[in-house]
């Protein structure tokens, strides 16, 4: 494929007339014609339908559309970081991360990119998911680091990055420490210490209702070292992603039956243009070896 | 080691042909008569599928001998970004199309270009890759070359496209190739199975192209010993 049939093609499927799609290239028609064609053999396939005054997509054209789309814009974004590189000097790249994320997920990316990106000043905040999004959507945040069980909201892009899993963590004497895992069946009525800003605790608390397991709550907390300093003394189980830092006199078992994970994203704001700054920190996330599998995105 | 017999014999033939010291072409040809040999259903529809790319003249339309080739900033195995221009204040630049680590003919490929640093170097020049794979997967590919020279990543293929070198994997020919268990999908981290046409640009320090390979039918590479004569010229 050509950058110019491309071209061509997207304004054509914008159009859908060879008149006006090739007026707003600044070409003959049949220059634009030319082209379409071109690309329709090199595809193996017709991409528009021509009958009387009326132009429409075929299937082909369709399938191709939002390919075609996803990489003239990198392609245009290839070039625009070619000519940008040079001006990336002292900018800062305002990160929002949700407080439940450890740090431990995230510090090999952030200093493998700091290295390659050095004029590029991390400015790191964390705060609840709800408060991310409102910072997001305000522009004090450019790029948000989410672990959201929930749909996104449609005003914003997620870029899934790899997948977190959800373990319990017991005082060590508990009934159920010395199993390898613990089902959630096996957790009804057990007191159970809650970490108020856990977004996935109360995702997960529905799931625990169908299956029939209460969870009785005796103490609530917005600090991880409160909540995990009264499972250590005895109070009750806890639900924490496995990446926390724990400390050692507690037990930590997967959960299983079901398992429970989140993805963790990098969520901008669609349509906004971002600093180049912004789209290096996207792509060195999207081509980093994330340690836990990567999670397939759609392009 | 792969499931599927075909993927599996061809890994075995191409760590062969790494390891045979033959010349590039005729290793490319082990893997290629093996294909016909085992699976003539793929190879038939390679022919037609490379067939009709060459047909349609695709890549006819990348940059020319006496033309340059337009600046990248692309991340290489580390993350480190690497611009075209910095690398050519140092020396003329070999600028390499790969499709990928699970392809037979590129892993060849980048082993026979691993072969030849220590010459371009000595010239001084220097050799880089270009794939569409996540590093995760482009290791691959580095681990061929002994680590010879940086592997870079154009994700969504935006660079290949910018000097028009994308192609678009048919779905008979894509359907072929996630059949054999090659998950181009998750390699590159999208579903749009765009692949550079493989190809080979030798730049002189002031980014023209000295000497340029572009074929459509990837079983066929660029001539090792006439990119070595080209940098032997513009030392």
């Amino acid at each position: 494929m050509e950058m110019q049939q491309v071209r061509y093609f997207l304004a054509l499927a914008r159009a859908l007339n060879f008149t006006r799609a090739a007026e707003s290239c600044n070409v003959t028609q049949p220059a634009l014609t030319r082209a379409i064609q071109a690309l329709e053999a090199e595809l193996g396939g017709r991409l528009f339908h021509r009958e009387r005054n009326q132009t429409h997509l075929s299937e082909l054209g369709r399938l191709m559309l939002p390919y075609i789309q996803s990489i003239h814009a990198q392609a245009d974004a290839a070039r625009m970081r070619a000519k940008s590189v040079g001006r990336m000097k002292n900018v800062e790249l305002k990160i929002g991360a949700m407080c439940t994320l450890s740090p431990n997920l995230l510090s090999d990316f952030i200093v493998a990119f700091q290295r390659a990106n050095d004029g590029v000043d991390l400015n790191v905040t964390d705060g609840a998911a709800k408060q991310l999004f409102h910072q997001l959507s305000a522009g004090e945040r450019e790029i948000g680091v989410v672990g959201y069980p929930g749909e996104i909201d449609d005003r914003f892009h997620a870029l899934p990055l790899f997948r977190e899993r959800f373990v319990a963590v017991l005082p060590r004497d508990h009934r159920l420490a010395n199993q390898k895992e613990v089902r959630i069946a096996e957790l009804d009525d057990e007191p159970y210490v809650n970490r108020i800003n856990c977004e996935m605790g109360d995702f997960a608390q529905q799931e625990f209702a169908k299956q029939g397991v209460s969870v009785r709550v005796v103490f609530r907390s917005e600090r991880d070292d409160w909540v995990l300093g009264m499972i250590r003394s005895g109070m009750g189980w806890g639900f924490f992603p496995e990446s926390c830092e724990f400390p050692r006199d507690v037990a930590v078992r997967p959960l299983v039956e079901p398992e429970f994970s989140r993805a963790v994203s990098l969520v901008t704001v669609r349509g906004r243009p971002h600093s180049p700054a912004v789209g290096a920190f996207v792509k060195a996330a999207r081509s980093f070896a994330w340690s836990s599998a990567p999670i397939l995105c759609a392009a | 080691m792969s499931a599927n017999p075909l993927v599996a014999a061809l890994e075995k033939t191409t760590e062969l042909a790494i390891a045979s010291g033959r010349p590039l072409a005729e290793r490319l040809r082990m893997i290629a008569d093996q294909v016909r040999e085992l699976s003539p259903e793929f190879a038939g529809a390679v022919d037609a599928f490379v067939g009709r790319l060459g047909g349609a003249e695709a890549g006819a339309g990348a940059p020319q001998v006496g033309e340059t080739l337009p600046n990248f900033v692309l991340p290489d195995l580390g993350g480190r970004l690497v611009a075209l221009d910095a690398l050519l204040r140092e020396g003329p630049v070999v600028v390499v199309f790969l499709r990928g680590h699970w392809c037979p003919y590129c892993r060849i490929t980048a082993a026979a270009l691993g072969e030849i640093e220590e010459t371009a170097s000595q010239l001084g020049a220097r050799i880089v890759a270009i794939t569409p794979e996540s590093r995760k997967f482009a290791l691959r590919l580095d681990v061929d070359t002994g680590g010879a020279f940086p592997i870079l990543a154009d994700l969504d293929n935006g660079y290949a496209l910018s000097v028009n070198l994308a192609i678009w994997v048919d779905e008979g020919m894509s359907g072929l190739i996630a059949g054999a268990g090659w998950d181009i999908p998750t390699y590159q981290g999208n579903d749009a199975w765009m692949l550079p046409i493989p190809a080979v640009f030798v730049l002189d320090r002031t980014g023209i192209i000295n000497a340029r390979h572009v074929n459509p039918d990837y079983r066929e590479r660029a001539d090792i010993e006439e990119v070595v004569a080209s940098l032997r010229n513009l030392a």
